[in-house]
């Protein structure tokens, strides 16, 4: 096993039943995931208005936009939440 | 995936590969078989990559062809001109004549790479990723299948374990590495390779600067 990284599954912002798991660098940010669930298609990209943020699944606490994985008590097999959070009006997401 | 999609795909895969070229990584593209075959009208720049469906892999990786012998080179053609790619493996094959004594390689069969490697993900692994994986099962050091494994030649497996511990015949290998631009990281090392995606997810490869 390469201890660098660690196999991690995003869970969807609004299709709880859809995951994608990846293999992804310990020294990997939540921008940087972001980034590649949306190119890899797993969520659509997001307009100005919104934006998504990582949530580790076992404790729900909410990750930094670019603290390194190791810093957020993700493990090898960790859940990741993927929220969506939406502001203004007509939005699907959560208000804020 | 559409005409339009696929030769996307291949665009993208030809750009992939041809910036991993490295010394212990070469690679050929081709339209078909037959071009590869006669080592005629290879593709060598963008224009044509649309049309690159077929490569020619060559490792300089020592790998054992029997007990105590090695080959400093390995030859493997790799074709996604298969039904429904990229979300089916493409098909390999063995061009050497010295066949890698090994699990994963048979004269005339293709290199069994395993079942969690491609299908899992879906079609979001590329070919340049298949390269790594090649490369690292030439070196005897695969990742990710634990111990158990008997694949087409259990006789290998005992003489690699009796002989070497189990672990990669030259640990001072530098595997071919995918492009920064893939991950949309140049500098970073950082790493993000799906294991499993939904059905259905879409399939967007494009080039990042």
């Amino acid at each position: 096993m390469d201890n660098n990284k660690v196999t991690l599954t995003f869970r969807h912002p609004t299709s709880s039943d859809e995951e994608m798991t990846a293999s992804v660098s310990r020294e990997a940010t939540p921008k940087f995931l972001i980034d590649q669930l949306v190119r890899s298609g797993f969520i659509p990209p997001i307009g100005a208005t919104g934006r998504y943020m990582l949530r580790n699944g076992a404790t729900g606490v909410q990750l930094l936009e670019n603290a390194p994985l190791t810093a957020a008590g993700l493990g090898e097999g960790g859940v990741v939440m993927v929220d969506a959070t939406m502001s203004g009006a007509g939005s699907n997401g959560t208000r804020t | 995936m559409n005409a339009q999609e696929l030769a996307d795909r291949r665009r993208f895969d030809y750009s992939v590969l041809m910036e991993m070229v490295c010394p212990a990584f070469g690679c050929e593209a081709y339209r078909d078989g037959d071009h590869l075959d006669r080592r005629a009208h290879q593709i060598t720049d963008g224009v044509d990559a649309a049309e690159a469906s077929t490569f020619r892999f060559t490792f300089n990786i020592p790998t054992l062809i029997g007990p105590g012998r090695f080959t400093p080179r390995t030859e493997i053609g790799v074709s996604t001109a298969v039904t429904d790619y990229p979300r089916h493996e493409p098909r390999t094959w063995v061009i050497s004549k010295d066949v890698p004594w090994s699990p994963h390689f048979k004269s005339g069969a293709p290199v069994c790479i395993g079942p969690e490697f491609w299908r899992p993900r879906g079609g979001h692994v590329t070919l340049g990723e298949l390269a790594i994986h090649l490369a690292r099962l030439l070196n005897w050091d695969e990742k990710g299948r634990g111990s158990g494994y008997v694949g087409w030649n259990p006789a290998a497996i005992s003489y690699h374990q009796q002989q070497y511990g189990g672990v990669a015949l030259n640990p001072r290998i530098v595997y071919p590495r995918l492009p920064g631009w893939i991950h949309g990281t140049s500098p970073s090392e950082c790493e993000f390779s799906i294991v499993a995606a939904p059905q259905g997810t879409a399939l967007a490869f494009e080039r990042v600067r």
